[in-house]
């Protein structure tokens, strides 16, 4: 081994106490960030699965200008077009929607609604409402009568039960009251109650008859099997119907705050990591300085001996590499433990945030790890703990030699 | 040949209370190679300070110093540490041996910063540890687990094993008990004859004196008195 990095490792242990004192506090810093970027992660993972598994999956094709105005006017006619041109797309699952706006009305009280027209045998394949069933059962495939699936929340709300009839009312295309009765099939419930409160489900072709749609539907909702293709597989869409009345989203269009907050997210996330370790940075230039007084005596022994002053600073790097890299070691594996355990386990917060199904994320959260967060921390940690030494180190270099072997 | 030439090298220090005060005063010296040279003189006469100069170690406020045939008044920092690595050993009168390093890491600290071969460092080691009574278990103890003789000897161990033309040594025995000083300066004297190494030494100890070949006496920085015994 180099003897410089030799003596730079064993000098690490020369004062064992300041270095786990220093290897502590990057650690902890270390941890409080993981902690926050994998809390802030799991929180933004679970808002973008929300957001695909709610909203209408990876990709939503409807009419122009129907994601900025919900209007029953802006429909797609003839869905077949549309239709052939997903045929020809593979690792996709699609499923036709109506969406219409309207009123539900139960003998007590009435609330506004998003009425959800869809063909049972395809929505499962996007939405997580089939699968979110707290109660009865969801949509069958061609059922006798009308049927309505609602949230957990909206039957609180309207106080029906499990197989009352309620009433959906909406303005036709023709500008006309148009209504139906449906007996609730299934309650659902998700993680958003702000979701389960407006959103009900129908059947498609009810949804139809109630807007006077005939064979039209407002969207064609696709899921992808691989998520990562969403913009290569968006933009052929695009090209694909080129000319149609027609817009392609994806769901990064369709929540433009959680996009937003996905993009400004690493920024301030290397906002916190920058604080966070500058304040360290001060106690470790500080013990630099300590460990240098202590050693003049030593680099001007070294030094005499042939020393280059440029080794004496790279042999100060070093050490306070060694007890950064020990520190982030050690800050990972507690990171990776605690939170690594909660990633899979679930923290549940419903104690004291149960805010959070505001967002849609439930009050469960799973912390998230991402290979960015790790290499940034690694690479920024690092930068910071070394820009810290710079001067205790450069100061340690210039010593005269004379002054240095005769400091005591 | 002349190993070290000063000609007319002063050095001015400021004290504490910025008034200058001359440490070496006009001094010019040559010392041939091969010589057992002690420089005596009482405390402050500037013995140290002339053999600070002699190693690069100082920069003399004027005058000329060469050393080996190289100036070492024009000489960068970097080109100075290359210079002492590759020419010169010091014994220094509190050892100096790097606290984290072994007895054999330390002895062959030089040979390390000059590239040697493990193999080479370990030959030349134990080769000079055997001819300074340094016992085998001893080379892997650190230095606080040394006496202080032990920690001098591999001091000069560590002087020795890079061959350097040069050894400059700051009163070697001032910590020993005489014992042990003796042993040690017998050892020196042995290299110096067997190996035609030069010595120098800065020293008030009468062992020192009685066994140098040219006793060099200084007096307020200037050289009164330059006895060749040889």
């Amino acid at each position: 081994m180099n003897i410089i990095l030799k003596i730079a490792w064993r000098n690490v242990w020369r004062n064992p106490r300041r270095s786990l004192v220093l290897i502590s506090s990057i650690a902890v810093g270390v941890f409080g960030y993981m902690g926050t970027t994998a809390f802030s992660r799991g929180f933004l993972n679970q808002m973008v699965d929300s957001t695909i598994d709610l909203g209408g999956g990876h990709i939503t094709i409807s009419a122009r200008g129907f994601h900025e105005n919900p209007n029953i006017n802006l429909f797609i006619a003839e869905p077949q077009r549309t239709e052939s041109v997903l045929r020809q797309t593979p690792g996709i699952r699609t499923a036709p929607l109506v969406s219409l706006s309207g009123m539900v009305n139960s003998s007590e009280t009435a609330a506004g609604a998003i009425i959800n027209g869809i063909d049972p045998e395809h929505e499962p394949g996007i939405t997580v409402i089939s699968r979110s069933i707290a109660e009865g059962r969801y949509l069958g495939a061609a059922p006798a009568r009308p049927e309505i699936v609602v949230g957990v929340e909206l039957a609180k709300k309207l106080n029906v039960t499990l197989g009352e009839k309620i009433v959906l009312m909406i303005s036709d295309l023709d500008n006309n009251i148009s209504s139906g009765a449906y007996r609730i099939c299934g309650l659902y419930q998700v993680s958003s109650k702000e979701f389960e409160k407006v959103n009900v489900y129908i059947s498609m072709p009810e949804a139809q008859k109630l807007a006077g749609y005939g064979s039209a539907i407002t969207a064609c909702n696709i899921r992808l099997e691989d998520p990562e293709k969403v913009l290569d597989i968006a933009h052929s869409f695009s090209t694909a119907l080129e000319g149609e009345p027609l817009e392609v989203l994806t769901w990064r269009d369709r929540n433009k705050l959680l996009e937003m907050a996905i993009a400004t997210y690493d920024y301030s996330l290397l906002l916190t990591l920058i604080i966070l370790f500058t304040a360290i940075a001060f106690s470790i230039a500080n013990a630099f300085l300590m460990v240098i007084y202590e050693r003049i005596q030593e680099f001007g022994i070294m030094m005499a001996n042939g020393v280059l002053p440029r080794k004496i600073r790279g042999m100060l790097y070093t050490e306070t590499f060694f007890i950064t890299l020990l520190g982030l070691a050690m800050g990972f594996v507690a990171s990776f433990t605690v939170f690594g355990y909660w990633s899979v386990a679930g923290l549940d917060l419903s104690n004291f945030a149960s805010g959070l199904s505001t967002f849609g994320v439930g009050t469960t959260i799973y912390p998230a790890f991402v290979t960015y967060d790790i290499v940034l921390a690694i690479v920024v940690i690092n930068i910071i703990v070394l820009a810290s030494v710079l001067y205790p180190s450069i100061k340690a270099s210039r010593f005269e030699v004379v002054d240095a072997i005769r400091f005591v | 040949m002349n190993t070290v030439e000063l000609s007319r090298v002063t050095k001015i220090y400021q004290d504490k209370n910025k008034i200058p005060v001359k440490a070496v005063d006009g001094v010019d010296l040559e010392i041939q190679a091969g010589e057992f040279t002690a420089i005596a003189g009482p405390s402050g006469s500037g013995k140290t300070t002339l053999l600070n100069i002699i190693g690069g170690l100082d920069k003399p406020t004027s005058g000329g110093v060469q050393v080996g045939g190289q100036d070492l008044t024009a000489l960068s920092r970097d080109k100075l540490a290359e210079f002492r690595l590759n020419t010169l050993g010091f014994i220094f009168q509190a050892y100096n041996l790097i606290p984290v390093l072994t007895a054999e890491e330390n002895a062959e600290f030089m040979l390390l910063l000059q590239g040697v071969s493990a193999q080479e460092r370990h030959t030349r080691v134990k080769q000079e540890f055997a001819e300074l009574g340094i016992a085998a278990e001893l080379m892997h103890r650190r230095p606080n687990e040394l006496s202080g003789g032990q920690q001098q000897r591999v001091a000069v161990a560590r002087a020795l094993v890079s061959h350097p033309q040069l050894i400059l040594a700051d009163e070697p025995t001032a910590n020993l008990d005489s014992k042990t000083g003796s042993v040690l300066l017998d050892k020196m004297k042995e290299m110096n004859e067997k190996k035609g190494v030069t010595f120098i030494f800065s020293t008030h100890d009468p062992m020192v004196m009685q066994r140098a070949r040219r006793l060099i006496t200084l007096k307020d920085g200037k050289i009164v008195e330059d006895v060749n015994h040889r």
